[in-house]
């Protein structure tokens, strides 16, 4: 009898321990400061226009990992962390990285007089009416949603910071690193 | 830590006559207020009309917008969370308490309201989402948020009660921070 119990108690054991079936995928990088894990979910649509006027929708960076980041000219934190932007665009050049910098409902004009007093080299995209910003649900701005290949949000880094920094450089590359190059 | 009990702080209350040599940098002739502890630091700074419209103004807001606002008082907030755990904000828990009587606050909503009657653009409503601090927000380990918040235009002094919850709305251990003699700022032609 004792034996029985004692088996049944196992086997409570052993499934209790089991790893549950939707487990985490391994760690990824360690987390420089202000970056954030979130739950993993699916990016929210972004269709917003580029200073042509073109349509750019964040899909087309399927494959890759996708940067996004709102701001807008009145914030202050966006001022000062607009330059460090502009500078890790032209780091991570050639890295699996694409760029969203979006504008939220400023005029055409005070964006050119923002990014002309202080990233010239920066071209940021609009939302014109803020709506797209609305369905990221960024938790003020400047905010920076980090998306995987599949289209996934796996980070966000709240308020401005230091991109040229090289922990939040080493944790990007890191991020985007095909796999089997990840040290 | 200070959860569970009340603990009532001015740190720093400047009138707008002794403070001439920042005028340059602080346009409104008002006052300025700073909390902070080891856990929470806060600093708030009133607008007046003239430069809440100006702001907007310079965002291409139209004028029936740019009226709306100045019949209200705009004080901007600045919070830190500096503890290692959320803590939760919510306005709706906060009051603003005069001698004659309670100050009214003016929510998210009720401005979303005035914008949809006005039919205004979506770019300026927007903006002026963006520029409110949140209703509710979990603050998060050294996070900082900021924005204005709205009142019925008033022309005494006020006392704001900011309350900021650990471990969930409803959690029974709950900070708060008093800071008196808070005022609107008035133009001052």
């Amino acid at each position: 009898m004792r034996t029985r119990y004692a088996l049944i108690l196992a086997v409570i054991g052993a499934v209790l321990g089991a790893p549950p079936a939707s487990a985490k995928p391994p760690k990824g990088p360690a987390l420089p400061a202000g970056i954030r894990e979130v739950v993993i979910y699916p990016a929210p649509a972004l269709v917003v226009i580029d200073d042509a006027g073109a349509t750019v929708d964040l899909a087309t960076a399927r494959g890759h990992w996708a940067f996004v980041h709102f701001w807008a000219s009145w914030c202050i934190p966006c001022r000062r962390e607009m330059p460090h932007i502009a500078q890790l665009q032209k780091r991570m050049q050639g890295q699996d990285l694409r760029f969203f910098v979006v504008n939220v409902a400023d005029s055409d004009d005070a964006i050119f007089e923002f990014l002309g007093g202080i990233a010239t080299d920066l071209s940021s995209l609009r939302d014109p009416d803020g709506s797209n910003t609305e369905h990221w649900q960024p938790r003020g701005l400047p905010s920076t949603f980090l998306v995987d290949p599949q289209g996934m949000v796996h980070y966000r880094a709240l308020g401005g910071r230091d991109w040229e920094d090289s922990a939040y450089l080493e944790f990007l590359t890191r991020l985007v690193a095909p796999a089997g190059n990840r040290k | 830590m200070i959860y569970g009990m009340e603990k009532s702080v001015l740190i720093s209350f400047r009138l707008c006559m002794a403070s001439v040599l920042l005028i340059a940098l602080q346009p409104a002739c008002g006052a300025d207020w700073r909390y902070e502890d080891d856990e929470l630091e806060i600093s708030a700074f009133n607008r007046s009309p003239d430069q809440v419209a100006s702001f907007y103004e310079g965002r291409g807001f139209p004028k029936p917008m740019i009226d709306a606002t100045r019949n209200q008082c705009f004080i901007v907030w600045s919070i830190r969370n500096k503890t290692a755990h959320v803590l939760l904000m919510d306005l709706a828990r906060w009051s603003f308490v005069a001698e004659s009587g309670l100050v009214t606050r003016v929510t998210r909503a009720q401005w979303f309201k005035l914008w949809e009657r006005m039919g205004a653009p979506a770019n300026s409503r927007a903006t002026f989402r963006w520029t409110l601090l949140p209703e509710t927000l979990d603050l998060q380990p050294n996070e900082s948020v900021g924005g204005n918040i709205t009142l019925a235009a008033f022309n005494a002094p006020f006392e704001v009660t900011m309350s900021f919850a650990a471990g969930g709305l409803h959690a029974a251990t709950a900070k708060r921070v008093q800071i008196k003699g808070v005022q609107c700022a008035h133009d001052t032609h």
